[in-house]
């Protein structure tokens, strides 16, 4: 290995950003536009679900229990809706995703002491919204329905609400929620956005740049040159990289102050996983511009590559339990798992090293894997 | 314009169809890739995903080691796995990943229980990391802690379970449609194939760069056709490509490996992707024409796709969005895209219920055809 030979190949790749305008752009200022625009708009929160209403009895209490669910910020109430045939429609367009049918006879039955039962009609379509629609519902149903039967049980009895409550509910949960991303609710996928940006944008620099080479046959160059394979991959990563590390603090000071994510780990930590990461991530631009020949299919599979593992396999928005075991064994090999981990752990949960160390070993293997790979495939390519 | 000319001008089209088709058709890597994101890439998503909550571990500190503390746990089981059991606070596990819930029995659980004074308090730590996840595990170790607190309070009251018809109570019965085994196999490979379809229709016209550069746009348009015209070519050429994929997908994947009901017309949701990967060739085409070569190209797309694919209701619920921004999604051909795939596949809906997003796409397929039109005559002088 040469030492001034990487230097200079180095030197000409990271004038050959600088030089070219769009190059720059993707450099520079689309990674940081990206975090604007989606950190306002990402967002795992299920809030203000567009819901209608059915209300058959139109009596006090009935307007009592909907009223919890109109006021809830949960929910987002349409409108009254006159029959059950009516909902169909608007389910089936997207436009409602719950509708809450209460029966006739609803104040007249919990009078006279009887129990009732409301029907809620979910849209299944979207399974994790439905889940924790369904969720909601219950939660405020049982709130009313410990309420109704503890005024009841005071009234029969001769007891005090508060002697009633405890009869009726002897154990009390008490949640608390570690880690919540945001106090402020509202936006809470910030650490996912900066995550998404990364993982979307540093493969495709470096994939633009050699597509154009390909396109202009100038890589022939190279292989015409003395470089060798090693002098080649690190002469070519060290500028994406410098770039990216840029980039990184950028997101990083976006997330912390424009969004006020919390920031609770060792920035040290995070800082040096990300670049692993980003070696990943740039070795894979270069490998799959050495493999394929067409400009416009490199720009298409490195996209497919950088989107669909890490939306699928890194739990982003799919929790890694939840995956099938294969798939969980297969996100493992993957690096976007590890390096959500890193992020995750760094915004939300302050952890170091000693919790973290495996997920930074398995993104070295990563990217050593890549790199090799890329090192393989140069030294076969047809010289000339 | 007579018949003969529409004629003529249709004839065009053709032509110009079959040679975009040609070309797509040579490159070979391109063809692989459309394969795998047609097939493969669908059945990874479908198979490989699931929301189901039967696996979230959960880990108990007892600290009252009674009776009453091991029957609640026990509850837990089928939902939760009980897998640790601690002898001291501590929320490391929470910290890596390793549990999702602690659950917390303090002392004297059972005693205060019994005395009946006040609600005999257990505490549950949620690690929120994700918050959809961490709602989910709350609210179903809230519904296992009501379950277990209602038995007691029926023994207490010398009720049995069927004495509650008798009491003033509200039972909420959730039915989900659509799903009603709440399955993410149907939503996550329809997910795909819409993303996939989307990155597609807006990539592809991007050979018009290449052809421009090249100066085969200048040759085309000495022949008696129109910039219109090869625009058209070029959105139907995408567009067919991406009906005859969709339609593999639906019945190879959707419907032989998952069982996706198709409630809807096939043909209609064909037809409308159709509408859909036309329209959305245009936008494609419309950034072809604003750049001046591939790398330009990749950056508006890369500015465009990447809100559109994650803000358009896929993986963040449009009502979710601050309402500047959940207005201009709606501009997205993808948020209307996904009531239409949806709608018609799983909710069975008709051109009666879908027009409104119908109409959107032909809009935004006009505005983009037209602006293209416009450009293509200013970007070759």
């Amino acid at each position: 290995m040469n030492r001034q030979r990487i230097a200079a190949l180095a030197q000409k790749e990271g004038r050959e950003i600088l030089r070219d305008r769009t190059l720059c752009l993707l450099a520079f200022v689309i990674p940081a536009v990206l975090m604007v625009v989606l950190g306002y708009g990402l967002s795992l929160d299920i809030t203000r679900i567009p819901l209608v209403i059915v209300d058959d009895d139109r009596s006090q209490m009935s307007r009592d229990y909907v009223n919890r669910f109109i006021t809830s910020p949960n929910f987002d109430f349409k409108g009254y809706v006159d029959r059950l045939e009516d909902i169909d429609p608007l389910i089936a367009d997207n436009k409602v995703r719950i509708a809450l049918v209460i029966p006739a006879h609803f104040q007249g039955r919990l009078r006279a002491g009887w129990s009732v039962s409301v029907q809620a009609l979910i849209d299944g379509t979207f399974p994790s919204r439905a889940q924790i629609t369904k969720a909601y519902v219950l939660a405020i149903t049982e709130d009313i329905s410990g309420e109704s039967w503890a005024r009841h049980l005071a009234q029969q009895r001769g007891l005090s609400f508060e002697e009633a409550r405890v009869l009726v509910q002897p154990v009390g949960l008490e949640l608390r929620y570690l880690y919540k991303q945001s106090l402020k609710s509202g936006r809470s996928g910030t650490p996912a956005t900066l995550f998404c940006v990364i993982v979307l944008c540093s493969p495709l620099l470096v994939a633009l740049r050699l597509a154009r080479e390909k396109e202009i046959d100038s890589l022939v160059n190279i292989y015409a040159s003395a470089i060798t394979g090693a002098e080649f991959l690190i002469g070519t990563l060290l500028p994406y990289i410098a770039v990216s590390a840029l980039n990184l603090m950028v997101l990083w000071f976006l997330a912390a102050y424009l969004f006020q994510a919390p920031f609770r780990g060792g920035f040290a930590l995070f800082y040096i996983a990300s670049l692993i990461y980003l070696v990943w991530a740039t070795g894979i631009g270069i490998l799959v511009s050495l493999l394929v020949s067409t400009p416009l299919a490199i720009l298409l599979i490195t996209l497919v590559i950088a989107i669909v593992p890490a939306t699928l396999y890194s739990g982003i928005f799919i929790p890694i339990p939840s995956l099938p075991p294969y798939a969980q064994a297969l996100a493992q090999l993957l690096p976007g798992v590890h390096f959500h981990d890193i992020v995750q752990a760094s915004f939300l949960k302050g952890i170091g090293l000693p919790a973290l160390w495996l997920d930074v070993v398995a993104l070295g293997l990563c990217s050593a894997a890549v790199l090799g790979a890329a090192w393989l495939v140069f030294r076969k390519m047809p010289k000339g | 314009m007579g018949l003969s000319e529409v004629y003529a001008w249709w004839r065009g089209i053709e032509a110009l169809t079959v040679k975009e088709l040609i070309v797509l058709s040579r490159d070979g890597m391109l063809v692989v890739l459309l394969v795998y994101l047609f097939t493969l890439d669908l059945y990874a998503a479908g198979a490989g995903a699931s929301w189901s909550f039967n696996n979230a571990v959960m880990a108990v500190l007892d600290s009252d080691h009674s009776a009453a503390s091991r029957e609640l746990i026990y509850r837990f089981r089928p939902y939760f796995q009980p897998e640790t059991e601690l002898a001291w606070p501590t929320s490391g596990l929470l910290e890596r990943g390793a549990a999702v819930v602690i659950l917390d029995i303090p002392s004297h659980f059972q005693e205060i229980l019994l005395e009946g004074h006040e609600p005999a308090r257990v505490q549950m730590q949620v690690d929120a990391t994700n918050p959809q996840m961490g709602f989910l595990a709350s609210s179903y170790a809230a519904r296992i802690v009501e379950e277990f607190a209602r038995e007691i309070s029926l023994k207490r009251l010398d009720m049995r379970a069927a004495d509650l018809e008798r009491v003033p109570l509200i039972e909420a019965r959730p039915r989900i449609w659509y799903n009603p085994t709440e399955n993410t196999e149907w939503f996550m490979s329809i997910a795909e194939l819409l993303t996939a379809i989307t990155v597609l229709a807006t990539a592809l016209p991007a050979t018009l760069v290449r052809e421009r550069e090249r100066g085969a746009l200048e040759q085309l348009l000495a022949a008696p056709i129109s910039a219109l015209q090869i625009l058209i070519a070029k959105g139907l050429a995408v567009s067919l490509v991406l009906v005859f994929g969709a339609s593999i997908s639906v019945l190879a994947i959707l419907e032989a490996a998952f069982a996706v009901p198709l409630r809807g017309s096939l043909a209609l949701f064909l037809g409308l992707t159709g509408l859909y990967a036309f329209v959305t060739a245009g936008l494609g085409l419309v950034i072809a024409m604003l750049a001046r070569n591939l790398a330009q190209a990749s950056l508006l797309m890369v500015l465009v796709l990447a809100p559109m694919l994650l803000l358009s209701g896929l993986w963040t619920a449009p009502e979710a969005l601050p309402p500047w921004l959940g207005g201009v999604m709606r501009l997205s051909p993808l948020y209307h895209y996904i009531d239409i795939g949806y709608g018609v596949l799983l909710k069975g809906a008709g051109l009666d219920i879908l027009w409104d997003s119908v109409l959107s796409l032909a809009a935004f397929g006009g505005a983009m055809f037209g602006f293209g039109a416009w450009c293509f005559g200013r970007s070759l002088v």
